[in-house]
């Protein structure tokens, strides 16, 4: 029964970012599994008790969509279909910030809990003390739950070293977000947007398509999202502007420190590097998303559960779905970064 | 009493006195000395000056003798005063680490300890401790540890204890990579890194430097070239003259 259940879920998936419009306003997109748990009571076994996915899902989604609803009639906004576009619509509006945000939480939300499915092994939920700072780590390779499609276990291979090492990059990054955030797996094309708009990649690339070369592992916080293509330079604008407002401070002051002249020998900073190559104006896919906020272990498994609870996140990861998000592979015989 | 120098005759010494009534009761160190007695004779005796104040004179070497010589004054039997080298299992390990992992060398280290007992503050049924961070003396005593309370030799825990810091140091590294690119997302920014502050720093003297080194050069220069200028003066007369000669 359940079976058939995931398996009805996952041919609609790869098109999962639909939270339904009922003429000008969205409700609560549907997620079977929960559903049917929700109806019987159960707890989804191996990673959250009854109350805690309804607090996650019914509750704090319905209220998500509720204050959305709000502010698209306060702003008079015509909502897309799409909650992708909404998020691209309002992502550069600094007055629509608050829809942008709402939006952007029910998506990574959503994302998030359609690519688990239940564990094999059930868990006894327990608030964990505080010996867990302490436990040694597991030095075996992962055997639990790992992908079964050989050409998704290779891409995986091809981009980490191993399914071992993607584990242990993929909970590290959720275990090192503080506040709210969620860890993603993510399919990274060769070329940046500008690029492929600009006809200069037209030599390789023929039909001007990104081309997705390997998967990597990425953190956003709070409302942020995963495509660099559509959020690509706020950052840089940022501290930009913050720069000029300390420079501008240190003139009233008269502390200001003689910037040294960049000569042609100056080889910039660590920080300038990996800015142009961090942000670089890609359109990332986002595969798999696990999410590190605190709301979703406190409950069930204390305030030292953090470690335990992404364990059984990986236990239940759907790699089903995963499989089905992936866009074809491109092998290039050469890279150019 | 008379002075004794013989320090190692002090058992039968003490044993004569014993015997006599001198002493009444037996020393404490009595059965432990005479158990293990000094098997030779501590004490130093300047032999060469007594064999030479009752030396016949007429035996006696041209001259008279008045300091030891080099070959007599040298230590024998030094095996017997040399402190035994200490052998450590963890001295070992610590080598090999650090030998296998070069740049852990380079991560700063406190030194100081306020009692020098800091080590029995720590468990090490478990890597993570309170009071220490983790570096190669971690993966050396956990190894110990785990030699001692678990079924594994020697190279088994060591390696059971060097992954577990693989993992551990891994997982320090994702920490503070993302909480200084959490930072970054909420609006900080990182001007300029310690190194870059530090050649900042050094960039002021360094320009002051190059102002007074420029003059000196120029100075130096100046001398250097009416030198040569005197010279090439000299050389060319020499030459002159050996011109004029060959001609």
């Amino acid at each position: 029964m359940l079976k058939s259940h995931i398996c009805n879920r996952v041919l609609r998936a790869p098109t999962a970012f639909r939270a339904v419009r009922a003429v000008s306003s969205y409700t609560l997109p549907n997620i079977h599994l929960l559903e049917e748990l929700n109806v019987n009571k159960q707890d989804f076994k191996g990673l959250f008790s009854h109350s805690t996915y309804n607090q996650l899902w019914f509750q704090r989604g319905e209220k998500l969509i509720e204050e959305l609803n709000e502010l698209l009639i306060e702003n008079q906004v015509n909502p897309p279909n799409n909650l992708n576009e909404l998020i691209s619509l309002t992502i550069n509006k600094p007055q629509l910030q608050k829809i942008y945000s709402n939006s952007s939480l029910l998506f990574n939300l959503q994302f998030f809990l359609e690519g688990l499915k239940e564990a094999n092994e059930t868990y006894e939920f327990q608030q964990l003390n505080e010996g867990e700072i302490f436990r040694n780590p597991d030095i075996t390779e992962v055997s639990s739950n790992i992908p079964q499609n050989e050409a998704f276990k290779d891409w995986l291979s091809a981009s980490f070293g191993s399914i071992t090492e993607f584990k242990n990059l993929l909970l590290n990054s959720a275990k090192a977000i503080k506040g709210d955030g969620t860890t993603w797996l993510v399919a990274q094309p060769n070329v940046s947007e500008s690029s492929l708009k600009s006809n200069f990649t037209g030599l390789f690339n023929e039909s001007n398509e990104p081309k997705y070369t390997k998967l990597s592992v990425m953190n956003t916080y709070n409302a942020g999202v995963v495509d660099d293509s559509i959020r690509s330079g706020q950052l840089f604008k940022l501290q930009q502007q913050k720069k000029a407002k300390l420079v501008m401070e240190q003139e009233k002051e008269g502390t200001q420190v003689k910037q040294t002249p960049e000569t042609e020998n100056y080889l910039g900073t660590v920080e300038e590097a990996e800015f142009t190559h961090s942000f670089s104006d890609k359109k990332i896919i986002p595969l798999l998303a696990v999410d590190a906020s605190l709301r979703n272990y406190l409950l069930d498994y204390g305030v030292f559960g953090k470690q335990q609870y992404l364990e059984n996140v990986w236990n239940c990861v759907n790699w089903s779905v995963v499989e089905q998000r992936l866009p074809p592979r491109f092998i290039a015989n050469f890279t150019i970064e | 009493m008379k002075i004794q120098s013989q320090a190692a005759t002090v058992l039968e010494r003490t044993s004569a006195y014993l015997k006599s009534g001198l002493l009444k009761n037996k020393p404490v160190w009595f059965d432990v000395v005479a158990n293990h007695p000094p098997d030779r004779d501590l004490t130093r005796v300047p032999k060469t000056l007594l064999n030479s104040s009752y030396q016949d004179p007429m035996n006696r070497v041209k001259g008279n003798k008045t300091r030891l010589s080099d070959q007599e004054l040298r230590t024998k039997n030094n095996k017997a005063h040399r402190i035994p080298k200490l052998k450590f299992v963890e001295d070992e390990l610590r080598n090999l680490f650090y030998k296998r992992h070069p740049w852990e060398f380079s991560r700063p280290k406190v030194l100081i300890e306020n009692e020098g007992n800091d080590n029995t503050q720590c468990d090490w049924s478990h890597m993570v401790q309170f009071n220490k961070p983790l570096d190669g003396e971690s993966v050396v005593q956990r190894t110990m540890w785990l030699l001692k309370n678990s079924n594994r030799d020697l190279f088994e825990s060591y390696d059971q204890a060097r992954f577990e810091f693989y993992r551990l140091r891994m997982e320090e590294e994702m920490q503070s990579a993302v909480s200084r690119e959490e930072s970054g997302m909420f609006g900080a920014v990182f001007p300029t890194t310690n190194l870059q502050h530090g050649v900042q720093q050094e960039q002021v003297f360094v320009d002051d430097w190059a102002v007074l080194a420029a003059e000196k050069t120029t100075a130096r220069r100046a001398t250097a070239i009416s030198k040569t200028a005197e010279s090439k003066d000299a050389t060319k007369s020499i030459f002159e003259e050996g011109e004029e000669r060959s001609v």
